[in-house]
Order: C-alpha cells, then structure tokens, then sequence
C-alpha cells in the first residue's frame, strides 16, 4: 500500500493545495509570487494523473476504501483515526497550514446580547471539552485542557509535539483573496 | 342595445390579455430579462481589486474563454450523451406506462416514480457517492468476480447521477404523448399485418416524438447548467461550465469572467436548441406541439 497513484485526495481549496505544492518547494505557504506559483502550478499539474480527486470532502472515499491519503484538517483526522485506527495523520516536515476558528458578531447585529450569550455558553469550559471530544479539533483554551482524559491530551493528533508546528503557517488574507491562485486552482481542475 | 351583450368588444379583449399576460410579463421582465442585462453588461466590465465587478468596457473577459475550454468540451459532451442514455432509459418505462400497464397499477407506479422526488436532490445524488464507491457496487461486482472496477469519481458516474436525476423530466412528457395516442392506430396498423417492431418504429415512435423532443430539450437545457452532479460525483475532475462558474463567483470573485462565461453558454445554448428544433421538424410543420 505504498503506491498512492489514483488513490490521493486533494482539496478543492487553493490555500492548501496550492500552499502544498508550493511547500514542496521550500516556498511560503501564503506566496503569490507569480513566479512561485507557475512552479507550484506545473506540480500539480505534472501530479494530476495521481490524484483520485479534488475535493474537500475526503471523508466517504477514505472511508470507504477508495483513497489512502489526503490533505486533512485536524478534527477529520481525529474522526477517522477514531473509527479506522489504520488511518494516521502526519504533519510534513516541509510545514503547511495551521489556522484557527473563531466566533464573530457583525457590528450592526441587532441582538449583540444573545450573540455574546451564546458565546459564552460555547466557551465555557465545560461545554468546549465536549465539543472538542466530539468532533476532534484541538481547542484554544487552557481551561478546557484540565477537563480532558488523558487520552486526548496525549493523542499526537490533537496535540502534536510543539517543534513539529514551527514550520506551520497562518493563511494570509492576501492569500485567500489572491486571484491568481483562484485562477490557478481552476486550470488545475481543467487539465 | 340587447344584441352585443354576451360578445366581449375588442378593447375587452386586449385588456384580458394584458391582464393574463402581466403577471408572468412582470415576473420574467425583472427576474429574467433585467439580470441577464446586468449580466451582459458586466461580461464587459475587469474584475474590481477585492474581486467583483469595476466599469470598463473590454473584451477581455471573451478573450480568456479558451481558459475554459477543458469545461465546455466536457458539458457538451456529457450532456447530449446524459440526455440520450436518459431517453433510452425513460421511453421503455413511459411506453409500459402508458400502453401495457394495467389501467389499475397505472396511478400506483406514476407515485413510485415520483416519491423519490420528495427527498432532497443533494442528498439523493450525496447517496450515489456510496453505492459507487469501493465499499458499494465495486465491491458486489467483486465478489461476483468483476476486479478492481472503478466507478466514483468518474464520467461514468455523472452519467449514471445524470440519469438518475433527470428521470422523471424525460419521463413524463413521454409518458404524456404516449398515453394521448389513440390505441386504436396501434389495433390498425396490427391488423393491416405489420408486425409489432414495425408498428412501434412507424406509428408509435413518430407520433410520440413532441413528447420526446420536449423531454430531450428540458433534459439537455437543465444538464448545460448542471453543477451538483458533476461536483459530487465527478471529483473535481468532471469540471462543467456549472462548475466553471461557481469557481468563478464564489471562490475567484471574477464577476465579469464569469458573466462572460455565462454569456457564452446562454449563446452555445441558443445555437444548439434552435439547430435541433430545426432538424427535428417536419417539413410545413408550423404548430409547435409540446406533447
């Protein structure tokens, strides 16, 4: 099972698809350099007749068998190697994404009380530790660590060693509005 | 004054007219010819800075469409060879329907064609992801000695989606046609002794052909739009124009390529349709019959 030919997935995203191939280089995940990208854009082009699927929905075809390998965010991981333990996450040496969620409230919402209620509620301790048990991503939030078995706060998934994650980059906003990688994705998706 | 009291004047009739026809007139001014304006107007127009749509009058966007070439070989090849394997798959079914089916069980199989129907189109196509990928049919043909077939993820599959989608709409203009054909021809051309191959190519088919030419049109307008199908069934390596265009407005934020794009399409559509209407009517035919 060492031939990925066919069987790898990767997104339908240009941040970390892209920022992926670009990786392979040594470049920054968040480049938009033109000339970066042409190479970037040759990988994968040159990659194409090995790839299974663009999609960012891997979840059914690791499932069922059909991929072996995937870009994946932490919390599908988590679920996978949950109910299929043959499946693991590795962080690339190269680096790739980190990233973080968070909660918004637009500035003209006309309830803003109930929005920070609801906040709150979500942020509580306890309510967090469950919400991570459930679907896997790591939280931010020390206070929810303490209220963690053990055998979540030693699963490498959610928490891999700390030097793994200094060649890990932020998706820049210039990055994720870039034209050029939009364009970029979509000729991949036509070759 | 007690001879015109039951006969509308003209100036009546215009106005019931103009009543009758303002509604849908409205609707299809503003939802329809008013956005397909803006459309066209910002097919011209460059991509603002922070994506969108900035002013300008440019041909550019039309001179990038060969950048989406791979997109429009794919939709007009997939959806006239959807349309055909929908028709080949409707017309045995609307033929039993309408002609062989007990007068009894008619209504009953017409609701188990539309049931389906009630269920979300997303989730009913999401489901084929399952029963194609490599724990569903590959796996059955497998154990039946058919190795290593793949069917996710690949125009095989947005076929089988397509057909599987798009039953009912080839179906039912068929089944129409079929069911308003005096059975008494069929019983004619019997007894004047031409067999039942022959009766069904030279009385059946041909009056049954509005059916089939509106089935074929609603069918192969819907699958140039398609986007779901090949998005969920395809990969991403069945890219569509639907897809093309989603990609554009959504994720590049290139308003005017993407009109552009759309422009095209509604053209090749225009182009496409008229030629087939045109080759599929008969000669002196002015009344256009939809069923």
């Amino acid at each position: 099972m060492t031939d990925y030919s066919d069987r790898t997935i990767v997104h339908d995203y240009q941040l970390t698809t892209i920022g992926n191939a670009l990786k392979y280089f040594g470049y920054s995940f968040n480049s938009i350099d033109p000339g970066e990208l042409a190479q970037a854009e040759e990988l994968l082009i040159r990659a194409k007749p090995h790839i299974f699927a663009i999609t960012s929905d891997y979840q059914p075809p690791m499932r069922n068998g059909d991929a072996w390998l995937s870009i994946a965010w932490t919390g599908d991981a988590t679920q996978l190697h949950r109910d299929m333990p043959e499946i693991i996450y590795v962080l690339g040496r190269e680096g790739g994404e980190i990233w973080t969620d968070f909660y918004a409230v637009p500035k003209d919402a006309p309830h803003r009380e109930a929005a920070y209620l609801f906040i709150d509620f979500l942020q509580d301790p306890y309510v967090n530790a469950r919400e991570v048990q459930a679907h896997g991503y790591p939280p931010t939030d020390r206070r929810v660590d303490a209220l963690m078995p053990d055998s979540v706060l030693n699963d490498p998934i959610l928490y891999p060693a700390a030097e793994l994650l200094n060649a890990l980059e932020f998706g820049a906003a210039a990055t994720l509005t870039n034209p050029l990688r939009a364009e970029i994705l979509a000729r991949f998706k036509s070759a | 004054m007690t001879t015109a009291m039951t006969t509308k004047g003209p100036r009546e009739k215009a106005w019931t007219t103009v009543l009758l026809l303002a509604p849908s007139g409205l609707w299809f001014f503003f939802l329809l010819v008013l956005p397909l304006v803006v459309v066209v107007v910002f097919s011209f127009g460059e991509r603002a800075p922070a994506g969108g749509y900035a002013p300008a009058f440019s041909l550019a966007q039309y001179a990038n469409l060969p950048a989406r070439l791979t997109a429009f070989r794919n939709t007009m090849t997939l959806a006239p060879l959807g349309t055909l394997a929908c028709l080949l798959a409707a017309y045995p079914l609307a033929y039993y329907l309408a002609i062989k089916a007990p007068r009894r069980l008619k209504l009953f199989l017409l609701v188990l064609v539309i049931v389906p129907f009630w269920t979300s189109f997303l989730i009913r196509t999401y489901a084929w992801i399952f029963i194609l990928g490599g724990r569903g049919l590959p796996a059955l043909l497998a154990w039946m000695g058919w190795e290593d077939v793949r069917l996710i993820y690949t125009p095989t599959a947005v076929l089988i989606g397509i057909v599987y989608g798009y039953l009912p709409l080839m179906l039912f203009p068929i089944y129409v046609s079929l069911e308003r054909l005096d059975k008494s021809l069929i019983e004619a051309s019997n007894d004047l002794g031409a067999n039942p191959i022959r009766t069904f190519l030279q009385v059946t088919l041909p009056l049954s052909a509005p059916g089939v030419i509106t089935g074929c049109m609603l069918v192969f307008i819907l699958l140039m739009g398609e986007y779901l199908i090949p998005a969920l069934l395809g990969g991403g390596k069945v890219f569509f124009v639907g897809n093309a265009l989603v990609d554009l407005f959504l994720q590049s934020r290139n308003w005017p390529f993407g009109s552009a794009l759309a422009v095209t399409l509604v053209a090749v559509m225009l182009v496409t349709v008229s030629l087939y209407l045109r080759l599929t009517r008969a000669k002196g035919e002015r009344d256009v019959s939809l069923l």
